[in-house]
């Protein structure tokens, strides 16, 4: 991604924003709020459409195509409000996004149950009937049976309690060992340490910094004073 | 004779009757718009215009092509559809990005339209269209006298009505119109192509008006103002039920062609505006209607 711009309206929220991702990489972005992360991974999504820059995804170039081809391509999205329908049941959910005909592996239905037993569990339930942590487990387990190459994840931490955030630290090592490539967005700096290789930090719509997960320790510092904690 | 409330039984069963035959219409048109709102946001006025389309669709297909009603309840559901799509795709999709006003203005326009170009080409007389035969006859028993045909109206609007509903809840195709109608960038970011999915639904909507035409053509004759005279109840209908839900528009549907039956029985004088008081009156109670959702 290099140069992103996008706007809402009339207003611009990001300026000029370069990142970079390879492959089976976790990249975090972290960031205080209404910095412009979710904007970042709408922007790449091609849901905020009003955008500007270059975006390739596997050497090509995605920002013109129409919304539903950008899953095809091999990116699957778990959004911060986590996106579950009332009106579906547990399962419909689960099988709700297409399989794409990406690189990446496909998990079948047994195998996301067997990795997720409390679905199974509650298969026939309305979506939102679930729990908060069962939800996001949910909304992330439903893009693993697309078998996209790259996920998008937006605050997976958010609101939920620590031993589930611990299971959804779990999973994503999971997810690593699939060779599945992973941007993340999150406040919970701790969490993040845990399972990214590479850091970006936004502020005001721009990109300030960048990092590998091997320089984490001498910026503590100057990232609690970004972060704003 | 049986009595009932001082009314011979058979005079009460033959007006629920005729209340259930207007209710399978009420339903099937009324669901039509549901489903088309529920996704597309659009209040499509044009629906009355599109099952008076199906009525002249299956004339014509009788007058011109020698097509039997059979072969046109068939087909000309579909061309309405195909009607449908087409006008979804080349006009209506524009307009999703403004003011839902614009959706409504458009449909409307669409409806006169219509109804001025066969008014044009056909006149404003009923062309008469006959059931086929083997449904001419009457059904008589000690609790009810009913024209075959009639019968074959209830039970083809049941099966359409309960088909649509299985249709939206149990298969995969109405998982993405549920969840559309949700949040239909959400569906699409997922990969499912979306603008396809409200072309079909736009249509599939009109062919459900298009069914209702082709069977009401033996019944009420066909004539380009057929459909502007049920749009009307139909709108009502819809206050009454809500737009909000698939159930609601049916079980509304047949339930306002029932009262509107008895009241025939009971308060002829009020047979033509029960319904209207009723919308007055759920207005006043419950203006998301009996079914119906905030939005
Ligand atoms: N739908 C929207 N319409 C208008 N402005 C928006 C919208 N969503 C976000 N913004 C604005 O864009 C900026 C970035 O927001 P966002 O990307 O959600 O931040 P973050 O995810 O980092 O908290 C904020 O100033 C926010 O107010
Ligand atoms: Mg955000």
């Amino acid at each position: 991604m290099r140069g992103l711009e996008a706007w809402y309206g009339e207003s611009q929220a990001l300026y000029g924003v370069d990142l970079d991702v390879y492959p089976g990489e976790t990249v975090t972005l972290l960031g205080r709020n209404g910095v412009g992360k979710t904007t970042t991974l709408r922007s790449l999504m091609g849901i905020v459409r009003k955008r500007s820059g270059t975006i390739e995804f596997n050497e090509r170039s995605i920002l013109r195509l129409p919304l539903h081809r950008v899953a095809h391509a091999g990116i699957g999205f778990v959004p911060e409000e986590r996106g579950i329908f009332a009106s579906l049941s547990v399962e419909e959910n689960l099988m709700l996004p297409p399989v794409v005909a990406g690189s990446g592996k496909a998990m079948s239905l047994d195998e996301i149950y067997t990795l997720f037993p409390n679905l199974l569990e509650r298969r026939h339930s309305p979506g939102t009937k679930l729990s908060g942590g069962e939800q996001q487990m949910l909304a992330i387990a439903r893009i693993l049976r697309t078998g996209v190459s790259m996920i998008l994840l937006d605050e997976p931490t958010e609101g939920l309690a620590p031993v589930i955030i611990d299971r959804i630290g779990e999973m994503l090592k999971v997810l690593k060992t699939y060779g599945l490539s992973v941007l993340l967005v999150e406040q919970n700096f701790r969490f993040a340490a845990r399972i990214a290789d590479h850091f970006y930090v936004m502020d005001q719509g721009r990109m300030i910094d960048s990092f590998a997960v091997t320089e984490l320790s001498g910026r503590r510092e100057s990232l609690n004073k970004a972060l704003g904690v | 004779m049986t009595m009932i409330f001082g009314v011979p039984l058979v005079v009460l069963t033959g007006q629920l009757l005729i209340g259930l035959i207007n209710g399978s219409f009420y339903a099937l048109l009324s669901l039509g718009l549901a489903v088309i709102f529920g996704l597309l946001r659009v209040v499509n006025f044009a629906h009355g215009a599109f099952y008076m389309l199906g009525a002249f669709t299956a004339w014509m297909l009788g007058q011109y092509l020698g097509l039997g009603y059979w072969g046109a309840l068939v087909l000309a559901p579909v061309i309405v559809g195909l009607v449908g799509a087409l006008v979804e795709r080349t006009m209506l999709r524009r307009l999703y990005d403004l003011d839902h006003l614009y959706g409504l203005l458009f449909t409307f326009g669409l409806a006169l339209l219509l109804e001025g170009l066969f008014q044009h080409f056909f006149g404003s007389s009923g062309k008469p269209f006959s059931a086929p035969a083997e449904m001419k006859g009457i059904l008589r028993t000690d609790f009810v006298t009913v024209p075959i045909y009639r019968g074959w109206v209830v039970v083809a609007s049941l099966v359409v009505c309960f088909g649509t509903w299985a249709l939206i809840e149990k298969t995969k195709i109405g998982s993405y119109l549920r969840a559309a109608t949700e949040d239909s960038t959400l569906v699409q970011a997922f990969g499912v192509n979306v603008p396809l999915l409200l072309t079909l639904t736009y249509a599939f909507g009109c062919a459900l008006a298009g069914i209702a035409g082709v069977l009401a053509a033996p019944i009420f004759q066909v004539s380009p103002t057929m459909g502007s005279n049920m749009i009307i109840i139909i709108f009502a209908v819809v206050v009454v039920g809500g737009m909000g839900s698939i159930l609601g528009a049916i079980a509304t549907g047949y339930l306002l062609g029932i009262v509107e039956g008895l009241t025939k029985v009971f308060y002829p004088e009020a047979a033509n505006i029960v319904i209207f008081v009723i919308m007055a009156a759920v207005l006043m109670v419950r203006p998301a209607g009996l079914f119906g959702k905030e939005y």
